[in-house]
């Protein structure tokens, strides 16, 4: 059995290209399985895991528990909607509690950044990051070039566009490294106050012009705006960032083809994307979150493997 | 019956001193330098090592208070213990205890309560009283009681503050000491905003928080033709407008913390707290330029933003860990890992003793025969373990802590006292 390089995953950049091979390799495996009418698979039967969530999180959460459920592993959960530290009790500690219970991988979201790396030098088992606030938020990564690659082939010199708040957000940096690891070619659009100001050292392309930005790429990926993150505002109000950067189909039909359109949810329908953009047939939105079910099995499935060691 | 002393074959750092950089025996009787030469023959306890180097006592410039009030995280006599097994015989503290340095009864608590030590406690004052940040505090009566200078520390001072503080400090002569920063553009920032810590998603303060400050301030500083000392600057910006503020006759005069100077905003790709330090590491242009400015005299001290934080207030998220690093202890041996190829030994002696003193208007201490002995003895070779048996502080936030380290502290002189290591 192939693993991967790692010991947890803690976000896109610490891991290598292979790895994300392995993980799609396995995936496209466990496609196969959900679209069965048993869709269950013994494989972690011996495995125990803790969904640790400290934010509120409605799909990544029901995507691993699913995803846990379908290898067969016995799954707890654990939510708060406030960190730890409110509480009065230390994140290690938390975790800590849980592992006693004889707990073997933990999968957490967290609101700071950093926080699955300060666990995974304090706690031994395998962890894996659904969401550090602004730093990384793998899994959606890894389903959202799953779900491109399904669409669109190899993305090997593809163009995609992230459109939106990239300061507030997880998914825009982890998508860009894994997009650059497979070899696309990344833009990122918003207003200049959404976009860190380092951001183009990164390889990304900058862009404030949404039209323009949709005739040069091959997929957009449209960002939820994070207004929960946001202790300052950084436009003056929803309808006019609709008014810059929302996707509308007249917009898509105007271009000479036909774009991929992505969103990782929950959508604010009429800011990001319009409904009738939302539901169309470019939006591989609904397949996003199927895909998500099959990648999360996969790392869990090769981070297992790695632990059984 | 009297105490004597001789520190053997050790090489003297002292510019301007005829034996510079000469090995030589030192007799210290009482608390008094009664013979310098190359071979003492006399009775006495006897300082020795592998390597020995000795200079004035180091003066440190700025080190975080936290007792009264937080003695959990260090009391004062441990601060002091720290600074002694630094090297330091003279440590500047910032105000902000619980409660604050705010009058003449909490200046004096301080100083009465580091009587007989070895290293002298030089306390600071709040520049405003913390009620109404806009209104002066009782800097005479402070000053009179022993504050050094005056300062809000890490928090901010508008400009019509400093403006008042600056030319009601005039008469007595009152030192006032800045750390600029505009709080509405830092915007909560955790680290600094870079190439690198773009990597992280932590929340980023910009230089330009810093420089933007520090060029106003010049200008008050300019206008009401007073002195004005920044405190632990930490970019390449503000390095060159106090270069030429300088150039122009306006007297300004800064220090750098040490971490600034070893580390750059690399460290906290790791997530590392103990790397979660104010002002925060910047990137190596801006380190490199604060090497440049300790080299070309723009800096007029190294300090050692020294700032114990208890366990449960650093061991958590990087988020939610308080800012400060342990450092009094690291100073020598990170100039050494560090330091030691781009700052010469005597210029760093000279930005840890000479220059910080004359900052505070004291007479700095000389090494000849007759003088009252004020020196810091250490050992280039001393390897040793950063760990609860040498660690003087009740805290222990440090990114060494269990490593060994090379470079120590073998000795300190002061007041007729002595600690040895």
């Amino acid at each position: 059995m192939s693993l991967l390089s790692t010991k947890h995953l803690l976000g896109i950049n610490d891991i290598t290209l292979d790895d994300i091979n392995l993980i799609f390799k396995t995936a496209d495996n466990f496609m196969e399985v959900i679209n069965r009418p048993i869709k269950k698979v013994p494989s972690l039967r011996d495995i125990t895991i803790a969904n640790v969530f400290f934010e509120n999180s409605t799909r990544t959460k029901i995507s691993f528990e699913l995803a846990e459920k379908r290898l067969s592993a016995d799954v707890v959960n654990f939510s708060s909607s406030s960190s730890s530290v409110t509480k009065g009790e230390t994140l290690i500690d938390t975790v800590n509690n849980i592992l006693a219970m004889k707990v073997d991988m933990v999968v957490m979201r967290h609101p700071a950044p950093g926080a699955h790396q300060f666990l995974a030098r304090h706690i031994d088992a395998n962890i894996i990051n659904a969401g550090d606030g602004t730093h990384e938020h793998p899994t959606q990564a890894l389903l959202d070039a799953f779900s491109l690659r399904q669409k669109m082939g190899d993305l090997n010199g593809k163009k995609i566009v992230i459109v939106g708040d990239i300061l507030h957000s997880r998914v825009a940096l982890s998508n860009i490294y894994c997009l650059q690891r497979l070899g696309a070619k990344v833009r990122v659009c918003g207003p200049p106050t959404l976009l860190p100001k380092h951001i183009s050292s990164l390889g990304v392309e900058v862009s404030h012009n949404l039209k323009e930005s949709l005739t040069w790429c091959d997929a957009a990926n449209m960002l939820r705006i994070q207004l929960e993150r946001q202790e300052d505002k950084y436009f003056p109000s929803l309808r006019e960032y609709s008014l810059q950067y929302g996707v509308t189909l007249p917009m898509l039909e105007k271009l000479d083809k036909e774009i991929v359109l992505m969103h990782p949810g929950p959508i604010n329908r009429g800011v990001e994307i319009t409904s009738e953009v939302a539901d169309s047939e470019q939006s591989i939105i609904l397949n996003q979150v199927e895909n998500g079910v099959a990648i999360r099995m996969a790392v869990l499935y090769l981070l297992a493997g790695k632990a059984n060691d | 019956m009297s105490k004597s002393y001789i520190i053997r074959d050790s090489t003297l750092v002292e510019i301007g001193n005829s034996l510079h950089l000469q090995k030589v025996d030192i007799l210290i009787v009482d608390g008094t330098i009664v013979e310098i030469s190359s071979k003492i023959n006399a009775d006495g306890k006897e300082v020795v090592g592998n390597n020995l180097y000795v200079s004035a006592g180091w003066v440190d410039l700025r080190c975080h208070l936290t007792d009264p009030g937080n003695e959990h995280k260090d009391s004062l006599e441990n601060l002091l213990d720290s600074a002694a097994a630094g090297g330091f015989t003279s440590v500047v503290t910032l105000p902000h205890s619980e409660p604050p340095i705010s009058d003449k009864s909490s200046v004096k608590y301080l100083t009465k309560s580091a009587e007989n030590h070895v290293v002298n406690l030089l306390p600071t004052g709040v520049l405003s009283a913390t009620e109404n940040t806009e209104n002066l505090a009782e800097l005479y009566d402070m000053n009179n009681a022993g504050a050094v200078a005056f300062t809000n520390g890490d928090q901010a001072v508008s400009n019509g503050l400093l403006k008042k503080a600056l030319l009601y400090t005039k008469p007595f002569g009152a030192r006032v000491i800045t750390h600029p920063s505009d709080k509405s553009l830092e915007q909560g920032g955790l680290v600094n905003e870079s190439d690198v810590t773009v990597h992280t998603g932590l929340k980023t303060s910009s230089s330009l928080a810093e420089y933007l400050n520090i060029s106003e301030q010049i200008e008050v500083a300019r206008y009401c033709e007073a002195s004005l000392h920044f405190s632990a600057i930490s970019t390449e910006e503000s390095v060159n407008l106090i270069r030429t503020a300088q150039s122009e006759g306006v007297k300004v005069t800064c220090d750098v913390a040490i971490a600034n100077l070893c580390f750059s905003d690399q460290e906290v790709l790791s997530f590392d707290e103990n790397f979660k330090i104010y002002p925060p590491l910047r990137s190596e242009s801006d380190r490199q330029a604060l090497i440049a400015g300790v080299n070309d005299g723009t800096i007029d001290a190294i300090c050692s933003n020294h700032c114990p934080q208890n366990i449960e207030s650093k061991q958590v998220e990087f988020d939610y860990a308080e800012y400060g690093s342990l450092a009094l202890q690291q100073v020598y041996p990170w100039y050494l890992k560090h330091l030691s190829n781009d700052i010469e030994l005597e210029k760093f002696i000279e930005v840890v003793t000479v220059k910080p003193s004359n900052f505070l208007g004291q007479e700095s201490s000389s090494i000849s025969k007759g003088m009252k002995a004020n020196l810091t003895i250490f050992d280039k070779d001393k390897v040793w373990k950063f760990d609860s048996s040498n660690n003087k502080s009740t805290s222990n936030n440090s990114h060494e802590w269990n490593e060994e380290l090379t470079g120590g502290i073998v000795a300190v002189f002061n007041n007729n006292l002595s600690n040895r290591y």
